[in-house]
């Protein structure tokens, strides 16, 4: 198979994720506008994927949705809030299960790990199913610079892999993409004959990774909870390559984020029923695995060793800032990304991370640091959808906007700065307030010549209305009104 | 893991959360229950569970065949002779390896055990046979296990997946799944319908690497 000699790159020549330097959403987002079918694509997906969530959790729970959610962000945060403790106790029981466990501070750090393993089981051949951390760390190229070909077994995974590009939401990687172009990459990189037909195209695919298990020394993959009291990895996944790699291969490698423990099964079960739920609509994902050390001695196959490396690279960091906390309880399902107008628009690589959307539009920063992503906690209008759809209950729209707090060292124009000055006045005492509530609609009635809304705004609040228009407030106010039908107005 | 180095991992990590080593965790007290769903029909208990679990199986796209416990071998061959499956590998299971297996003799299936070449696994076992260990009715999930009974690619690698399920066995919930820690096998996984993708262009795709088909033969008495 061809490797890229460097990262796929985006529109503006840099890395689709992860650019160098300082990454403006803007530019990507004003790109991706254009391209109608990637919109209609994304649209398309996005509307379907969050109209299921809302019928299934109504179906499953009824009225109880939001207070589900509300336990399912109470469970999260009292883990997030003793991690230390859950993690001390996971690590206990999972090397008591014989799992082999390290620790890493960055990301040099996990892929180091990973590389050391493989170098030492003198692996060849990798297969990978999907993990986010490891496209957070970069793991692939540092594999396959140590001479170790690595090869991404979910579907979507594996074809944006041949095909050079990269993943755009966290549960939908290849949303992006149409039949064609995955028809094309085939034909050129695996030799297959031309065909659109995704059963097809599934079937090519299902054949080329097939011989890939057989042959394997190395499975990796991502985590989706790991259960303290048992010391347990727990891996949901639909189409049947998380168990191969976990299953075939001689050693498994578990790389995952540090924020993904639970305390115990009845608190993974809970999760469980909102995960699938909110990311795609099922119950359950087709397969729920409960990974708990290698084989054992008289079981009849599965790997002979199991390594779990948990990564910290930045977590922390987010965890001793109790703004931001909560953020790590995310569970990745993806809800908040379908949920939000900006993101159905922007489209996942206008944010430059594997993590996009509004969770993207927090942890990334977070991550990374805000210097890096200053225009991402921009990228949201805070109509809370987001928050709303978030099956943990995470509080995006607040952080977004303490996000936007932090990068507002300027004070603003003299312009804006009058203006808000004059705002503070106004809302100062009833006098004023209706003074200037009514000098404000007079404006307006001059400014939109007769019509009943305002078209076109003057001078520098043109940008406004230049993509919508403004409705008029009726011409006389609420209290004159309640007034004249006798109101008492205090 | 040398203890060092673990220390210092969680040391940084207590920092962040103004914690000390040892330090007491106050209980999570939240209402697990919240999540279970509202049985349907009323009277025998038993009854209504199958009757949930069927209905769930099944919209999760897994075939369901009911039968007295006498008659699993005769409907489980049924179903392979229906498919015009000719070859299975079964895991060791007293019902498989006793009755099962005379069936399947009689009908000219070929029967590999645990254990079999992997290349005979891969290129020509077209189903593999196993136990529920349990399942849950809320999610239509069956229960299997990679031990010393089983192997984790007999489940996972054929095209078809046939797995009998004992009545019994089945829970309301997955909060109801008996589960000591002490005592897990290395792996358990919940099978929630067959092998699924919507990767491209989100049309839905069963069978991409594990079993496109799953049959669940429940069985009482």
């Amino acid at each position: 198979m061809k490797k890229p000699a460097a990262p796929p790159t985006s529109v503006d020549g840099e890395p689709i994720l992860f650019p160098r330097g300082v990454h403006d959403i803007r530019p990507r987002a004003q790109q991706f506008l254009e391209d109608e079918s990637l919109q209609s694509a994304v649209r398309e997906a996005t509307t379907l994927k969050d109209q299921a969530r809302r019928d299934v959790l109504k179906e499953a729970f009824g009225d109880d949705v939001d207070q589900i959610r509300s336990i399912a962000g109470e469970i999260k945060r009292h883990t997030i809030d003793h991690l230390d403790h859950y993690i001390e106790t996971w690590i206990e029981r999972a090397e008591a299960a014989g799992t082999r466990v390290h620790l890493a501070s960055d990301h040099q750090e996990a892929n180091r790990i990973v590389v050391e393993i493989a170098r030492e089981k003198n692996v060849k051949l990798c297969v990978k199913s999907k993990s986010m951390v490891t496209e957070e760390t970069h793991l692939l190229p540092q594999l396959e610079a140590a001479g170790i070909e690595t090869v991404e077994t979910d579907l979507g995974e594996f074809i944006i892999q041949i095909d050079d590009d990269a993943p755009s939401h966290i549960v939908m990687p290849m949303i992006h993409k149409d039949r064609k172009s995955v028809a094309r990459a085939f034909v050129r990189e695996l030799g297959a004959e031309y065909t659109e037909e995704p059963e097809q195209l599934t079937r090519i695919a299902r054949e080329h990774l097939r011989e890939k298990y057989r042959r394997a020394d190395l499975g990796i993959s991502g985590g989706n909870f790991l259960v303290a009291e048992s010391g347990s990895l727990v891996l949901c996944t639909n189409e049947g390559n998380g168990r191969f790699c976990t299953s075939a291969p001689p050693t498994h490698i578990a790389v995952v984020g540090i924020e993904k423990l639970v305390p115990a099964f009845k608190d993974l079960w809970f999760l469980l029923h909102l995960l699938a739920r909110s990311a795609t609509g099922q119950p359950l994902t087709c397969y729920t695995q409960v990974l708990t050390g290698p084989r054992r001695q008289d079981d009849l196959d599965g790997p002979e060793e199991m390594h779990v490396v948990l990564v910290d690279a930045g977590r922390t960091r987010i965890l001793a800032d109790p703004q931001f906390r909560e953020s790590l309880g995310c569970i990745r399902c993806g809800a908040c990304l379908n949920a939000c107008p900006v993101y159905r628009k922007a489209t996942g690589h206008a944010y430059g991370s594997v993590y996009s959307g509004p969770i993207g539009a927090v942890i990334t920063p977070l991550l990374q640091g805000l210097d890096r992503n200053p225009t991402l906690p921009e990228a949201s209008s805070l109509c809370g959808a987001c928050y709303e759809a978030c099956p943990v209950n995470i509080d995006l729209p607040r952080m977004l906007v303490a996000l936007r707090r932090k990068t507002r060292k300027r004070r603003g124009t003299t312009g804006e700065r009058m203006a808000l000055w004059g705002m503070r006045i106004a809302f100062s005492s009833d006098r004023y307030y209706r003074f200037a509530a009514s000098i404000h609609r007079y404006l307006l009635r001059c400014f939109s010549g007769g019509s009943d809304r305002l078209r076109a705004a003057p001078g520098p609040l043109s940008g406004w209305t230049r993509d919508r228009d403004l409705i008029l407030p009726a011409s006389r106010s609420f209290r004159k009104r309640w007034r004249d039908r006798g109101g008492a107005i205090r | 893991m040398k203890g060092t180095a673990k220390n210092i991992f969680l040391d940084r990590i207590r920092a962040a959360l103004g914690r000390s080593p040892g330090q007491s965790v106050d209980p999570l007290v939240v209402d697990h229950d919240m999540v279970r769903p509202s049985l349907p029909g009323s009277g025998d208990e038993r009854e209504n569970l199958r009757a949930l679990f069927v209905d769930r199986a099944r919209a999760v796209g897994m075939d369901v065949l009911i039968c007295p416990r006498a008659e699993v071998a005769k409907v489980a061959v049924n179903f392979l002779t229906e498919a015009a499956i000719t070859s299975v590998q079964i895991s060791n299971d007293p019902i498989i390896e006793q009755e099962l297996v005379e069936k399947m003799n009689e009908s000219s299936i070929r029967v590999a055990r645990e254990g079999v070449e992997l290349d005979v696994l891969y290129q020509e076992i077209e189903c593999g046979i196993t136990m529920a260990k349990a399942a849950v009715a809320s999610t239509g999930s069956v229960v299997v296990t990679g031990s010393d009974q089983e192997s984790r690619l007999t489940s996972l690698v054929p095209p078809n997946h046939l797995v009998l399920l004992a009545d019994s066995r089945i829970v309301e919930d997955l909060l109801d799944l008996s589960i000591s820690p002490e005592d897990l096998p290395s792996c358990m996984t919940l099978v929630t319908g067959p092998s699924k993708t919507a990767d491209i262009e989100g049309v839905l795709i069963t069978g991409v690497h594990g079993p496109g088909r799953v049959q669940i033969v429940l069985y009482h008495g």
